[in-house]
């Protein structure tokens, strides 16, 4: 039996029954939410989220300054969303059922996420892009009420033919109830077009945040996503990325950063579709205390993706004995010329360049920082600084609480 | 200036060093020889505090004081510097700022100032200069990509920012052309003075050609065996180790 279906009837309950939603709640009803019985949730066990009791949260107004907070820039676009609902901005989605399904990410029939997204989802920056050098920026806040709540936010974002654009996503938490996302993202990228999207998680612990994000790619356009995870007792996020036609290209670069009992997972899924397209994904994590942490990562190549040039690498560092990392690096390719490369290394902090550093007078403690932010190293290069301070910023003071 | 006594260590439970004494005075250059696997390395890695090394008799006073207790960066504060024979890479860590880092943490332990960055740059860049360092290696990572000429070079670089007291070499000369090891030898050379002391460790005298050791001892199989001027180098060239290796 490989599906739970009562696991999902807390939410179920709370589902709105519109029309175009069928699809979704039947596959709710048959299947559940996934459970470690399916391959790619091995690692990662929902039940804990299942059995929250949260309550699909309703509108409220922000208990905090806007303004206040974390925005990058003054002149970008802004949404802000508090628990799914928009409380800021000038695009809203438009519900229409045909736009909602992405029949290719459930190949393995285990997206029970995004079918519950599309059960409960309440609202979502639907963002048309069509200006070059346009900067959007999202703010997604989970405010914690009386009851455990669950948040449902979609996100769509397509990017005109030959246009460039930036989307920075941040998810914060006001207050510490429990206040769980499950968020869900449609990227569309038209002939020639290019997003840099920036997603990072500081979420409060006692929460889940699920994201699945699903990117087509056409013609020479290039999907370039960073992400940072600091946050969350318990977050899982799913880049499936398809390069659809000739020469597009994907990279995938980001850090995860875990300590206490925290989880992080990390899942990544390439479809090369068509020749001379390249991917990239660049994984690094570092764990602390009994953090557990999770990348899987896969690269699929097609028969008629000749001259395909995928690569992943995932970098672990444990600084804790009783942490844990789970990696599953997968090949699959059914072309013939192509150059495919993987590689995952788990390991402590090498103590030879530690001693190295200490001989010359550092103390251990900053020679340990500095090892620690050379391991991140150039991730985050070549980012705007409006973007790549902050970043360096949040990773500086994790390293310094650890 | 320091004293070795009776030092003893061992790594993973084996003695490697059976037993040192050895005095190192002010102003004055004392080299060790010996064969391999005579303890040379362990007798410089002991002394800088790593770690993987148990000292399980003996001390080691500088001033008066016994330096076995301090953690590495504690000894590297008290003055005590070693060029390691085989310089470790650090990615992802400019060399610069690794210099700085090392430069203002000395200081502070030591109780001076820290260097403002004109101050810093200006005396990297002289230092620098002597020693033939390029600043486009200063940009690099530390030792990423340096050949093995460039790390000796980067090591006795770093000899001359920290301004030690107790100059450890370990094998410096190893891996370099007769040119490069010129350079490193003038480099050393220019660092001596009344109030420092070099302990210079070596397997051939051709080092020695060019660093003039006061005082030559042969160490073999974890203690020393002979101690003699610098005809003593000059003396083990021509006969090898073979009379020194322990049965």
């Amino acid at each position: 039996m490989k599906y739970t279906p009562a696991n999902a009837e807390s939410f179920l309950a709370q589902a709105e029954e519109a029309g175009w939603k069928a699809p979704a709640l039947e596959q709710l009803r048959t299947r559940g939410l996934p459970t470690p019985k399916l391959e790619r949730w091995k690692y990662t066990n929902l039940a804990g989220f299942a059995q929250s009791g949260a309550k699909p949260a309703t509108k409220v107004a922000l208990n905090a300054n806007p303004v206040a907070l974390p925005w990058m820039l003054q002149t970008s676009r802004k949404f802000l969303f508090v628990n799914g609902h928009m409380v800021l901005g000038d695009a809203r989605l438009k519900v229409v059922p045909d736009n909602l399904e992405s029949s290719a990410l459930d190949r393995f029939g285990d997206e029970m996420l995004w079918a519950l997204n599309t059960a409960l989802m309440s609202d979502g920056p639907n963002i048309n892009i069509l200006e070059d050098g346009a900067v959007f920026e999202i703010i997604h806040v989970g405010q914690g009420g009386d009851a455990p709540l669950l948040a449902s936010p979609r996100t769509a974002i397509r990017v005109a033919t030959n246009t460039s654009a930036t989307v920075i996503e941040q998810f914060l938490a006001v207050g510490d109830a429990p206040v769980h996302t499950n968020h869900a993202t449609e990227i569309n990228l038209k002939p020639g077009a290019k997003l840099n999207h920036i997603r990072i998680q500081m979420e409060a612990s006692e929460r889940t945040v699920l994201n699945t994000l699903h990117a087509r790619v056409a013609r020479d356009a290039s999907y370039n996503a960073h992400f940072l995870n600091l946050g969350a007792s318990l977050s899982r996020q799913e880049y499936w990325v398809e390069l659809e036609d000739n020469n597009s290209s994907c990279a995938i670069k980001g850090a995860q950063l875990m300590h206490g009992r925290q989880h992080m997972d990390t899942t990544v899924h390439v479809d090369h579709k068509a020749p001379h397209c390249a991917s990239n994904q660049t994984i690094r994590n570092v764990l602390a205390g009994e953090a557990v942490g999770v990348f899987q990562g896969k690269i699929h190549v097609d028969r008629v993706a000749q001259k395909t040039d995928g690569y992943q690498l995932c970098n672990t560092l444990m600084l804790s004995e009783r942490a844990t990392m789970n990696t599953k690096p997968e090949l699959e390719i059914y072309a013939d010329d192509v150059k495919c490369s993987h590689g995952t290394t788990t390991g402590k902090l090498d103590e030879t360049p530690l001693f190295y550093m200490r001989a010359r007078g550092i103390p251990e403690a900053e020679a340990r920082r500095m090892m620690l932010l050379a391991f991140i190293g150039d991730l985050y290069d070549g980012l705007p600084e409006f973007v790549g301070t902050p970043i360096a910023k949040h990773v500086e003071g994790w390293l310094n609480h650890v | 200036m320091l004293q070795i006594k009776n030092l003893h260590a061992t790594i993973d439970e084996k003695e490697i060093l059976k037993g040192i004494d050895l005095t190192l005075e002010a102003g004055k250059v004392h080299a060790v020889m010996g064969p391999n696997g005579s303890g040379k390395s362990t007798l410089s890695y002991v002394l800088s505090g790593r770690e993987d090394y148990a000292v399980t008799d003996g001390e080691v006073l500088l001033d008066g004081k016994n330096i076995l207790a301090m953690s590495p960066e504690e000894r590297a504060a008290a003055g005590v510097f070693l060029a390691f024979q085989y310089p470790i890479e650090i990615p992802g860590v400019q060399t610069t700022t690794f210099l700085k880092t090392a430069v203002n943490a000395v200081r502070k332990a030591r109780g001076e100032p820290e260097l403002d960055p004109v101050s810093f740059l200006k005396k990297l860049k002289s230092n620098a200069e002597k020693l033939g360092v390029r600043d486009e290696m200063l940009k690099r990572p530390l030792n990423v990509g340096f050949s093995g000429g460039e790390k000796k070079r980067m090591e006795i670089l770093q000899m001359a920012m920290l301004e030690p007291r107790v100059l450890i070499l370990d094998e410096t000369d190893s891996g370099l052309d007769i040119d490069a090891l010129k350079i490193v030898a003038e480099g050393v050379n220019a660092l001596r003075a009344p109030d420092r002391t070099f302990l210079v460790i070596t397997h051939y005298q051709r080092l020695l050609d060019y660093i003039v050791p006061d005082v030559v001892h042969v160490l073999s199989a974890g203690k020393i065996v002979k101690t003699g001027g610098a005809e003593l180098a000059k003396q083990l060239e021509e006969t090898g180790y073979a009379g020194y290796i322990a049965a």
